[in-house]
């Protein structure tokens, strides 16, 4: 069940993204409407984080297009903050938390000249929202896990952009962390942000998100909450691949066999 | 001439050809421990040995071209074949099965192997001009003149203005490639600068380090700076010094021993002060860290005398009873040394006061016993209500963390367990007031 919406946010067209030539994500084709919270809901390796990743090219497709803010990603890049999985960086990196939250400030036409004032105040305001200011000057290797996630969001904060994507935002934090992230979420929402959030937990799913997205290599369902996380289509995405589309999976892998004919 | 007076006339600085050995070794080694930092970050250290071993076939592809030892063609046979070594690892690793780590071992050693092949072949050439094209292997500083200097301290200076002027764009680059990406960075253009600095970082070393320690030169500044800081300018900072201080002593001993290779020396110098950070450094050093249970071991010795005053006054009504060192030991299993090393700190911080063979506690001593001794029980308790510890597990839990509990903890620790006057032995819970 795929709903879709007028004026989308986001709209992916036919999209086939594979691994070392092996299709993750098949076919998917969607579009998002703006300022919700919205879903990328699925087991394990059902494709949430690459759905992610090639919403921002960072690994290319084999078919399809994408369109957000109904244009071409390289001229919207400064109303989109995309913030990746905890566990991909190096958190004994050489830096405080304050250097990760300024890190948002960067733009390529300002990447030759100082922060301004502004910059470190937009910075230290993203901070306290994310109740991180205290430790602006702590190495971030020192930190838990929970005030990491708050770093990279202070990062995400100081963009001030108007659409966030999120990779697993509350993968391994604590309960009291989980829950700020959601309040700030939520603010951010009323302040019209529009936010995308990979996760999976189904338990709370259906409290945090309006939108949702049903993903398990191929797109189960897209639409409100109400409508399309019912236990008929959470059976559907969680019941295992499909048979015959993973073999097919298996033998253009095998085969090294081009995914489209041109 | 005696070693004195040749560091003397080594520092004075008095020879040009003194004067360009030295300021080369400088630059060189600062450019290479700068851009080593990132090498170090981005975790590319084997990368950067393996360019190393590569720049040796094209210094001599270099030499036989031009057939002199003119550093221009020696520096541009060097980065060519170290800028394939890094594109060829590249390719294997992208199109092929076989991992990075392998990819390094292989460039490196067919590589150099070559390189070995190709200088073998220059030294039976009969060249006159080749004398000394060995000396490539392990660097000879005292041989640079006023034209290698220009050379290769212009490459040195390019290499750290680069730095400084791509400083942001690397350190974004080196921390979160795909942050980096998404914020609309030309990723591969910046990685190509990086790895042509880095290239040329080794390259220059040829003369004064030598090709195959030239890695360490790049690497053990920027992991020894590590110790000393989490702040990576200051790393870089620091790396550079380092790397300086090395050269020089290096660039000395070149100058006053005939036939001494540079390359090795420096090396085995600033390996020395990577082991003494390991060592000395103040937050990560195997010292701070001693220092560090040497202090606790002092707190938690001084914490249990006055505890075990406290008990004894507690048990008898009187707290400001002379005590022998034998009443304390009856209380607790005190080892007798360390209880008397205990006893002569407090002494000195008039906490407890030596009189003749006793000792009797202040007042001080006293708060401080009594507040051990609160904490101590308010712990069990908490243990007991919070844990559900039972109550003969609780007693080894509470000597510890009797010790680390901070004031403001233990205000929390008061305010959530609402103040209890006894705990869960029937013991009274000394509040101070």
């Amino acid at each position: 069940m795929i709903i879709h919406t007028e004026n989308p946010i986001i709209e992916v067209h036919d999209l086939t993204v594979s691994y070392n030539n092996k299709p993750v994500l098949w076919n998917v084709d969607f579009t998002l409407p703006a300022g919700e919270m919205i879903g990328i809901i699925g087991p394990n390796g059902a494709g949430k984080s690459t759905l992610l990743k090639s919403l921002m090219n960072l690994i290319p497709n084999n078919s399809g297009y994408i369109k957000l803010f109904n244009d071409d990603l390289d001229k919207v890049r400064h109303k989109i903050s995309y913030v990746p999985q905890r566990e991909s960086v190096d958190w004994d990196f050489p830096a405080s938390v304050m250097d990760v939250a300024l890190m948002g400030r960067y733009k390529p036409n300002n990447i030759f000249k100082r922060f301004t004032s502004e910059d470190k105040d937009i910075a230290a305001e993203a901070l306290k929202r994310v109740n991180m200011l205290d430790y602006a000057k702590r190495q971030i290797s020192q930190l838990s896990g929970g005030q990491q996630q708050r770093a990279f969001l202070a990062r995400a904060l100081a963009q001030q952009a108007d659409l966030y994507l999120m990779d697993e935002p509350f993968a391994g934090v604590d309960a009291s962390t989980e829950k700020t992230i959601v309040e700030l979420f939520m603010s951010m929402k009323a302040e019209g942000k529009t936010i995308l959030v990979v996760h999976h937990d189904l338990q709370s799913a259906a409290d945090y998100f309006n939108w949702i997205l049903l993903v398990n290599t191929r797109l189960v369902a897209s639409g409100p909450t109400k409508e399309v996380f019912t236990p008929e289509m959470l059976r559907e995405t969680y019941g295992g691949k499909l048979t015959v589309l993973t073999k097919v999976g298996e033998i253009i892998a095998e085969t090294q066999f081009p995914i489209r004919e041109s | 001439m005696t070693a004195f007076q040749n560091i003397i006339d080594f520092l004075s600085l008095k020879e040009a050809n003194v004067r360009y050995v030295v300021l080369g070794t400088i630059l060189l080694s600062v450019a290479s421990s700068v851009i080593g930092c990132f090498a170090l970050l981005r975790k590319r250290a084997l990368i950067v040995d393996s360019i190393s071993h590569s720049i040796l076939p094209g210094v001599c592809i270099g030499f036989m071209v031009s057939g002199t030892k003119d550093p221009f063609f020696l520096l541009a046979g060097a980065m060519l074949t170290g800028w394939l070594s890094i594109y060829f690892i590249d390719i294997i690793t992208r199109y092929s099965k076989i991992k990075a780590d392998t990819a390094i071992g292989l460039n490196l050693s067919v590589f150099f192997a070559v390189g070995i092949l190709l200088l073998t072949v220059i030294q039976n050439s009969g060249n006159p001009n080749q004398s000394g094209l060995s000396d490539f292997l392990f660097g000879k500083a005292a041989t640079m003149v006023l034209a290698d200097l220009y050379v290769f301290g212009g490459m040195a200076l390019f290499v750290i203005s680069g730095v400084a002027l791509f400083y942001k764009q690397f350190v974004l680059l080196s921390f979160d490639l795909h942050f980096a990406k998404t914020i609309g960075l030309n990723i591969k253009f910046y990685e190509f600068i990086l790895s042509i600095l880095t290239v040329m970082a080794v390259a220059i070393g040829i003369q004064t380090v030598g090709v195959v320690l030239m890695a360490a030169m790049l690497i053990t500044p920027a992991a020894t700076a590590r110790y000393w800081t989490d702040n990576l300018r200051k790393m870089l900072v620091i790396a550079a010094v380092i790397g300086a201080l090395s050269g020089i002593v290096g660039a000395f001993i070149s100058y006053s021993y005939e036939n001494m290779p540079t390359g090795p020396w420096i090396v085995i110098v600033f390996s020395l002060i990577a082991m003494l950070s390991m060592i000395f450094s103040p937050k990560k050093g195997i010292v701070a860290k001693w220092m560090r249970q040497r202090r606790n071991a002092h707190k938690m010795m001084e914490d249990n005398i006055l505890k075990a005053f406290y008990h004894l006054g507690e048990k008898e009504g009187d707290f400001f009873k002379k005590r022998t060192v034998e009443d304390l030991m009856g209380l607790r299993k005190f080892e007798r040394n360390k209880l008397l090393n205990g006893l002569k700190w407090l002494s000195a911080e008039n906490t407890i006061v030596h009189i003749n063979n006793t000792y009797v506690l202040s007042k001080r001593g006293k708060a401080t016993g009594a507040r051990i001794v609160k904490i101590h029980r308010l712990w069990e308790l908490y243990l007991k209500k919070y844990l559900r510890v039972a109550d003969d597990h609780v007693h080894d839990d509470a000597e510890t963390i009797e010790h680390i509990i901070t004031p403001e903890l233990e205000i929390q620790l008061e305010k959530l367990l609402d103040y209890p006057t006894e705990d869960q032995h029937n013991q009274k819970i000394p509040y101070s007031k």
